[in-house]
């Protein structure tokens, strides 16, 4: 069965109780850090850190607006870094994660480069691409034991729900036309659509552009066959004319001159 | 900008830049020798022996690169078509096993006279392989920085001809260095040299034809001014995406804090002022006199640009 995380930001607070317990859960470190002039702490996910809220400062309709988002592995159905890892570490969970064994990651960073949402990070200690498994990393798994992940289990608002994912959609939709209803004509259930579906949603109140997310995010791959044209017709084409013209026409020009002295 | 902090780096700019110029070097000297009806043997010779150094320092930079070295295995028992890195590695692997066969059969027949005829057909076959396999190496660098979803990177399909054109103009300026090297050293009383050389092959293959080399010259000519229309299309294509990220990439290039190495380091240096000093002595032989230290600085300084082609692309598009 499809499961997903919704994350409703009209319901958050910005506590960060989910990524403390994400840190808990998964038994990571507190990374030092320095204020860079935000509330917003740290700064980047990383090997450390596979979750954090974002806290992101605007002006909307006049009013000074803070909106908080949650910032981890959206658990893409297409996902890129399943795709272009070349050893076949990163592979999806029966409920639609995307997780990455650790036990088979070389640590190339490809994954680092092709995720759209610029989520898996090295973590430079082990030498591995780290990222939110969805508390299903083999010794960390929640969902085996029937439990919900970590962050949904410790959110106090109910910003963040666990479950199928086609309730989940439809529940998310619900809250959509309410706001839209509510003078928020721009509401949008990121992650319906997006890259085949995601497995974690977001309830906005504004355009995904509002809030820095890619509007229309493609895969890596999705057009690798005009790269590879692009490559192999230059290569085959454009590169092999200086040879040509110096080497074969001069050869065939000599020969040519050769014949006319002869004759 | 924190470049020493970017996930692709130092290592892969140089894996990238030595596995380009290798399989430059076999395609420019494959292409060179058939085109020439088979004359310059010796210089397809001197590309596979050079190319497999450079390939051998890709591999171990590439290795270099991965978190997890001891893991590398991995790759080899995984075939994964639609990852560009996994069909990289076994293009990789193809083309230094083709050019090692074929290192081999040379090696063999300087020993066993008989084997000559043998060696020479399989060579033949082989380096239609290695050809292959080398269009394949050269654009693979590209597709594997295109195929990601950096702006900069993937917004346009024109970056692995980028690197395709980089890597042949930088092959072409590779074997000229290593054809001026060699017949330099040739010219001189080096024991250890030619005690080497003597092992292993015959010293007359390492003769490289002076014309051979004016040959190159101009062909590296018109790589270049192939390879400035490349870029200058590339640069285009970004402008118009309509992708902020990607023309803020544009931008640091142009005239932001990378301005300096694009414009002078690789337009200027690495391309324009080798244009220049080649073609000013176009009717003339390149591989004599001054004129031979003129063109070897000019190849010398496309080989580097090359190299700063990818580490400015591949900053660019992390910054």
């Amino acid at each position: 069965m499809s499961k997903a995380i919704l994350f409703d930001l009209t319901k958050c607070t910005a506590c960060r109780a989910c990524q403390v317990a994400c840190k808990q859960w998964n038994q990571h470190k507190a990374e030092e850090t320095s204020n860079w002039g935000s509330y917003e702490n740290p700064k980047e996910l990383s090997g450390e850190t596979w979750l954090k809220m974002r806290f992101i400062e605007l002006e909307r309709e006049n009013k000074f607006d803070w909106l908080f988002l949650r910032r981890s592995c959206m658990h893409c159905e297409d996902a890129s870094c399943a795709t272009v890892c070349p050893v076949g570490a990163i592979f999806k969970t029966d409920e639609g994660f995307v997780h990455i064994d650790q036990e088979w990651c070389i640590g190339c960073g490809t994954c680092t480069q092709a995720c759209p949402y610029n989520v898996p990070h090295i973590d430079h200690h082990a030498g591995l691409a780290m990222k939110c498994s969805a508390c299903t990393s083999v010794g960390y798994n929640r969902l085996a034991d029937g439990k919900k992940p970590a962050c949904v289990t410790t959110c106090p608002t109910g910003a963040l729900e666990y479950g199928d994912r086609d309730e989940l959609v439809a529940k998310g939709l619900a809250v959509v036309d309410k706001l839209k209803a509510n003078g928020k004509p721009d509401a949008y259930l990121y992650g319906e659509k997006e890259l085949g579906g995601l497995h974690v949603m977001y309830v906005l109140d504004d355009s995904p552009s509002v809030f820095g997310i890619p509007e229309n995010p493609k895969t890596a791959t999705v057009d690798a066959v005009s790269k590879w044209l692009s490559g192999l017709v230059t290569a085959g084409v454009l590169t092999a004319l200086p040879f040509w013209m110096v080497f074969k026409r001069k050869q065939d020009l000599a020969s040519q001159s050769g014949k006319k002295g002869g004759a | 900008m924190n470049i020493g902090g970017m996930e692709w780096g130092v290592t892969l700019w140089i894996d990238l830049w030595a596995a380009g110029m290798a399989g430059g070097a076999f395609l420019t000297a494959f292409l060179a020798d058939k085109f020439s009806g088979g004359k310059l043997k010796n210089l397809f010779k001197l590309a596979v022996c050079t190319g497999i150094i450079l390939a051998l320092i890709g591999v171990a930079l590439l290795l270099s690169h991965l978190g997890n070295i001891l893991w590398f295995w991995h790759m080899f028992v995984t075939f994964r078509p639609e990852s560009v890195l996994s069909l990289g590695g076994w293009i990789l692997s193809g083309w230094l096993a083709v050019a090692g066969v074929m290192v081999v059969l040379w090696i063999a027949s300087h020993y066993l006279r008989n084997l000559k005829p043998l060696a020479d057909k399989a060579t033949g076959i082989l380096s239609w392989v290695g050809f292959v396999l080398s269009i394949l190496l050269m654009s693979y660098t590209g597709v594997l920085i295109a195929s990601t979803t950096q702006p900069f990177w993937s917004v346009t399909p024109l970056l692995p001809a980028v690197f395709v054109v980089s890597a042949v103009t930088s092959g072409v300026a590779w074997l000229i260095v290593v054809s001026l090297l060699v017949n330099w050293l040739n010219r001189t009383s080096i024991r250890p040299y030619h005690w080497f050389i003597e092992q292993f092959f015959d010293e007359s293959g390492w003769q490289i034809d002076s014309s051979a080399i004016s040959k190159l010259a101009k062909s590296l000519i018109i790589a270049v001014v192939i390879e400035l229309i490349v870029i200058a299309a590339f640069m285009i294509w970004i402008s118009a995406s309509g992708s902020t990220a990607a023309t803020d990439g544009l931008a640091l290039l142009t005239g932001g804090s990378l301005s300096l190495w694009f414009w002078v380091g690789l337009i200027a240096a690495g391309l324009v002022a080798p244009f220049i000093m080649l073609i000013m002595n176009w009717k003339k032989d390149y591989s004599a006199g001054i004129l031979a230290s003129i063109t070897f600085s000019s190849a010398g300084l496309v080989v580097l640009g090359g190299l700063l082609v990818r580490a400015l692309l591949l900053i660019a598009g992390q910054a």
